[in-house]
This record gives structure tokens, sequence and C-alpha cells, in this order.
């Protein structure tokens, strides 16, 4: 997305302006579905948090300042806030999800019974990770920005982002490594 | 599983090679369990929301949109640094022109003035004119008395001293003027907000400084009323966003912040941090 076109809409929705908001929205709203989508497991709520995140936008725009990172973080931050809010008032934690009730471009069918698993066990691990670590394996892995664009995102050096990646990484390899050896018919899954 | 004591940075160039940024598309398998559980989350599945969400969603944004309508607009921070220092420089001046009237004898027409009332100044000089040179061939009557009664609007008749920026606190309200930082600001009495403002606002007003008196007064333009949200009807019915939970906003108003207080909603905000605790 060009700056300058970000940064027109930004102006109109500013003003509020329908057509301006409407636009912007539509720029942002699959990466922050997903961001949300990624952390909660229902549909449902996805779907109205992200209509909170960008409704909030829409309220707070007037009041938004440019720091020089972009627009796009602001919105991972109400995002990220949204998320926060919704297990604190649902007093549970965050859970493994296969995002079954929402449409994915990889159709869940076409994964065997091992893939699953697999899947399953990998989002099981990544709720052990904190919040900072599995949005930069989110943005890094699922959303492939660069480890710069991640960096510029969450307002970090890239230095920083390859320390925290990295120690994801290695825990996450930790917790898949001892489940399959405390659980081996995990990794013998049917075929 | 063994996990090699991987360089981050060593890590992060392996990691830009095998899987490329930007760039969708299958990765094939390492061997490198750091490497293959990032490759294993590229293959997560990628959410979408149905375009049947996406545009309800975008029905309630446009409706939000015009709903709260284009905001006023807000100062900067520079803005409120040049306030502050305006109305410190104000004070200033105000303290010097107080106390060359104040101390100059040949003036009659400099009337004391009570300091109780912030409020007393300009009405008392329209009353003093009014009140203090009895004739003889004026029977005191009730017209009199009417006539003593100032009208909330001052007009100052001296030339604009210049433009003025004030930012702070309502001290007090007396119909159209108000009283901020012990500066007399007579708002426009045609403006739908100036009867919703009440002492204790937060009020921003820019405007021309005139002299009555001795004492400076400050014709608003520009009213803004801060922290309070307040919502005009077309027909200039007013709410105030902070009204008590046993007031409820009538249908027209959005309210956000009364319904979060009183009903439990959630209130605008920004600044929200993306911290590390929410699991």
């Amino acid at each position: 997305m060009a700056t300058n076109t970000t940064s027109t809409l930004l102006e109109g929705a500013r003003r509020r302006e329908p057509d301006a908001v409407a636009e912007l929205y539509r720029l942002y709203v699959q990466s922050i579905a997903r961001y949300i989508g990624y952390r909660i497991p229902d549909a449902t709520v996805v779907e109205d948090l992200t209509a909170e995140v960008f409704l909030r936008m829409v309220e707070a725009l007037p009041r938004y300042r440019p720091t020089g990172a972009p627009f796009e973080a602001w919105l991972y931050r109400i995002a990220a806030a949204q998320v926060a809010n919704y297990y604190r008032h649902h007093q549970r934690h965050p859970q493994a999800s296969l995002h079954e009730a929402i449409g994915s471009e990889s159709t869940p069918v076409e994964f065997n019974v091992q893939k699953q698993q697999e899947i399953h066990e990998l989002q099981s691990a990544l709720t052990n990770l904190s919040d900072e670590q599995r949005t930069i394996l989110f943005l890094r892995f699922v959303e492939r920005k660069s480890h710069q664009e991640t960096a510029h995102l969450l307002g970090k050096t890239v230095e920083s982002i390859a320390t925290t990646q990295h120690r994801a990484l290695k825990q996450l390899a930790k917790i898949l490594g001892a489940e399959k050896t405390e659980s081996p018919s995990l990794s013998g899954g049917a075929s | 599983m063994t996990i090699p004591p991987d360089d981050p940075f060593d890590l992060i160039g392996r990691l830009d090679e095998l899987i490329p940024p930007n760039q969708a598309g299958a990765v094939s398998q390492n061997n490198d369990p750091l490497i293959e559980i990032a490759r294993r989350i590229t293959e997560l599945p990628r959410l979408t929301l149905p375009e049947s969400s996406v545009a309800s969603i975008e029905a309630r944004l446009r409706d939000a949109a015009l709903t709260l309508g284009t905001p006023r607009p807000r100062l900067s921070r520079w803005g409120r640094r040049h306030i502050l220092l305006s109305t410190a420089t104000v004070m200033l001046v105000t303290a010097l022109l107080w106390v060359i009237f104040d101390t100059d004898p040949d003036d009659n027409t400099n009337l004391p003035i009570s300091t109780d009332t912030p409020t007393l100044t300009a009405t008392a000089t329209v009353t003093a004119s009014s009140t203090v040179t009895p004739t003889p061939t004026f029977t005191p009557s009730l017209t009199s008395t009417a006539s003593v009664t100032p009208p909330p609007t001052i007009t100052p008749t001296p030339a604009p001293v210049g433009t003025l920026v004030i930012e702070g606190p309502v001290e007090v309200v007396d119909g159209t003027t108000v009283v901020i930082y012990d500066i007399l600001v007579q708002l426009d009495p045609h403006d739908p907000l100036t009867p919703s403002i009440r002492v204790g606002d937060l009020l921003h007003v820019e405007g021309e400084i005139g002299v009555v008196g001795n004492r400076i007064v400050v014709l608003a333009t520009v009213t803004v009323l801060i922290e309070v949200e307040v919502y005009i009807s077309d027909s200039g019915e007013i709410f105030r966003d902070d009204a008590p939970c046993d007031t409820p906003p009538p249908a027209w108003a959005p309210a956000y912040r009364w319904r979060a207080r009183c009903e439990g909603g959630q209130p605008p905000s920004e600044g929200m941090g993306m911290g590390d605790n929410d699991d």
C-alpha cells in the first residue's frame, strides 16, 4: 500500500468521510481479523471484535497522531487491547483453535488427521508464548512481513525482533519436542 | 528433537532465505527444528472473514462515521503550549493593567471592584453608570432598577487589542459570559454550545481582546468544550455526555460515554498498549 494513498485515506477518515473510512477498513480488515482469530477460537467473537476495532478506529481517528510507525501498527494495538479485554471479561485464557467456523484459504478438509493434529499441537504450543512473541511470529510467518516491517510495526529494533523470535521458536521447539516424547501416539498419528 | 544453539541474526538470515517475506506460497521442509517450526506456522490456516461479514461491518462503520460526524478541531501539543503561554501573558497583562488603573487617583471612572466574584467586574461597570448619578428629576422607580439590570451580553467598546486563545476551567458562568483564569469571556449567544457550559468545564476559547473599564474581556469567536462530548441535534437540542445515569440520552445522541458508564459498554479510547499480559 502506497503511503500517499494511506495518508490521503487517513485524512478523509479523520473527517469521518464514510467512503474514506470504508476504504481504509477494507485495506486492513482481513489482517486484523486474522490477528484476532489467531488468538480467539470463536468465529463470532472474531467478527465482533474486528468490528469493534474498526469502530474504535472511527471514533478515535481524530485524535490519532502519526508517530512514524505505520497506521497498521495502531490498529494492531487496538486489536491487542480488544483481545486482552475479551479474555479479561471472560476470565479465561487463550485456547488452541482450528478456526473451524471461519473461512480459510486452506480448506481444513484437505488436511489429513495427522496434519490437523500437528496444527492443533502447534496452536496449543503458541498459547504458551507471550503476546509479543506470538505477535512477532504472526507478523513474520502468517502475514509474511519482513523482519524490518515487523520491527517497524511493533516499534522495536530488528535486533530485538531477532532475539525475541529466536527465543520464541526455541521455546516452541522445546514444547513440541517435549510433547512428542511425552505422548508418542501424537507423533505416530493416523495417516 | 535437538535444538541447536542458533545465533538469532544467523537465524533471521536463513529464515529470510527459506521463508521470503511478502511472498505467499508453500515452504519446503527443513532439518533445522527452528526453521521447521517457522515453516509450520506458515502453514496454519489463513483466516478470512467472509465477504458478508466484511460488508456488514462496513455498513456499521459508515453509519458510525455519519452519526459521529465531522470532529471538532483539536489542539496540537504546540497549540496547547501556545495557549498556556498566551494565558500566562494575558494574566500578566491583566495584572499590570489592574495595577495601573487601580492606582490612578485621578481616574474617577475606575470603580472599586470586589474580588469576591470575578463576574462582578463588567456588570459593576454598567451598574455604576446608571445608579451612581442621581438626578433630582429622576423618580426612583422600578424602571431605573430594570435599566440597571445588566444584560448578560457585554459589548466592549474599545478597539480590540488583539486576538487571544485561552484554555482553562470555567470558574463562573453568568448567562453567556464566563470567567476563565479571572478573564471575562463573552461567548457567542447564538452558539448552541453556549447554554450547555457549566462551572468546571474545560473550555478552549479563541477571540478578540477588548477592555471594559479596567477589565480585559475576550469576545469569543471559537468555543470548544474539551473533555466533554456535547451532542447537538438538528433542532438545537443539546445532550452532554457526562449526564448522570438517571438522565438517559435522547435517541438521536450517540452518547457513547454515557452508555459505557451506565450500560456497561466500552468507552472509546486511544493509546491502548500491546502488552504481554493478556494470556
